[in-house]
């Protein structure tokens, strides 16, 4: 499933670096998401609206789109098996060109294929499990939010927006994440 | 996947694809109802809890999937917990009861073909959960940048997120079934002479 072994200069290879990947990559979602809510606070005073709406919107595409699965970035392919076109994203894009390798070994995902029967299989999976964990979390999640916002914080306006960014991160790389975290170890490259 | 429901004692053949969607319309159009009617008398304050239940008991009676009863089988194959403890009264009430036991290995265990219908399922539910969230994460930044623009809209922006969280609730609790059930082919008729 992960078809770029050397993902922005990291290596993909060893799933033991690959979990490492994942644990700070999931300690550093409460950093981002306070960045991006005392980013979004300041929008309304001093701090140059449409500099916070663009540093909030990098971080949060940067986030999206790190664990692969769309935009035809990150070590996984995109999730609709589209074959990749020309990378769209910058700077990621060029960073990725330049510091990415194929499972191939021959640059960055251009020449990737489509999913295969494989891929597929694990990326149903993937997705069947991340719900599944979504799933239990609903009703803790639900007491919780019942008990913040009718007894804590009222009113909703002002916590929507980070409250949903971050359930939009959780969602768009459970699946990813999962992928990482249990694909075997890969061959070193010829 | 189960070709048959029990309601109010009769057995429906819900083997033609036809009437597994009409079951789905009817579901969905129930909650779009209760929703409704829980904004009309509570604008949504502290009622998601109701409107919860009323999903859990249309996937409990109907959807199946993560239940024993219903239409799908359960996705986790594992066999139903025998009790010797009389069965729900709301089941006996409505006369949906209807026992799946842990020796016949075809009420509730998957095969091959419908796990992999079943994964496919969760992941079209999940793209469509997430696109759901985003949209209601792009309007809720849009509308708090640019709130004159949403004037119009007859209620206040907690009410609105409120009520779009519940329609979400509402998606990612029933969509996988409810694309399972909508998606599979007319299956073979039931032979109801027998009983």
């Amino acid at each position: 499933m992960i078809n770029r072994p050397v993902y922005l200069g990291i290596s993909m290879r060893s799933r033991r670096q690959r979990r490492r990947l994942l644990v700070g990559y999931w300690l550093a979602m409460p950093l981002l998401a306070a960045a991006a809510s005392f980013l979004y606070s300041r929008m309304h005073s001093d701090v140059n609206q449409m500099g916070a709406l663009l540093a909030i919107g990098g971080l949060y595409g940067t986030a999206l789109v790190f664990l692969g699965g769309a935009a035809h970035l990150g070590p996984m392919p995109d999730f609709n098996g589209d074959p990749a076109p020309a990378p769209r994203w910058v700077p990621l894009a060029v960073a990725d060109r330049l510091l990415s390798r194929s499972a191939a070994g021959t640059g960055s995902q251009q020449d990737s294929a489509a999913l295969d029967e494989r891929d597929l299989y694990l990326r149903d999976a993937a997705h069947y499990t991340a719900y599944r964990i979504l799933r239990e979390c609903l009703l803790p999640v639900l007491i919780a939010a019942f008990v913040f916002f009718q007894y804590i914080h009222p009113h909703h306006e002002y916590v929507a927006v980070p409250v949903y960014a971050c359930l939009v991160l959780v969602i768009f790389n459970l699946p990813q994440s999962l992928i990482l975290w249990h694909e075997p170890d890969m061959e070193p490259l010829q | 996947m189960r070709a048959e429901l029990v309601l109010m004692g009769r057995r429906v053949d819900m083997a033609p694809r036809a009437r597994r969607r009409m079951l789905v319309a009817l579901i969905y159009a129930a909650l779009a109802a209760l929703t409704a009617v829980l904004w009309r008398y509570t604008h949504w304050h502290g009622s998601g809890i109701g409107l919860f239940w009323a999903i859990m008991l249309a996937c409990r009676f109907f959807l199946g999937g993560y239940y024993t009863g219903g239409l799908v089988k359960p996705f986790n194959g594992k066999p139903p917990r025998q009790s010797d403890a009389a069965p729900p009264l709301l089941a006996l009430k409505l006369r949906v009861y209807k026992p799946v036991l842990a020796a016949d290995e075809t009420a509730y265990r998957n095969d091959e073909r419908e796990l992999r219908q079943r994964d496919r399922a969760h992941y079209a539910a999940y793209q469509a959960i997430g696109c759901c969230l985003a949209l209601i994460w792009g309007l809720a930044m849009f509308r708090n940048q640019s709130p004159r623009l949403f004037v119009w809209v007859a209620m206040p922006p907690d009410e609105l997120y409120c009520g779009l969280a519940m329609i979400a609730m509402i998606l990612f609790l029933t969509l996988p079934q409810a694309i399972l059930l909508w998606t599979e082919p007319d299956m073979e008729p039931l032979d109801f002479s027998a009983e």
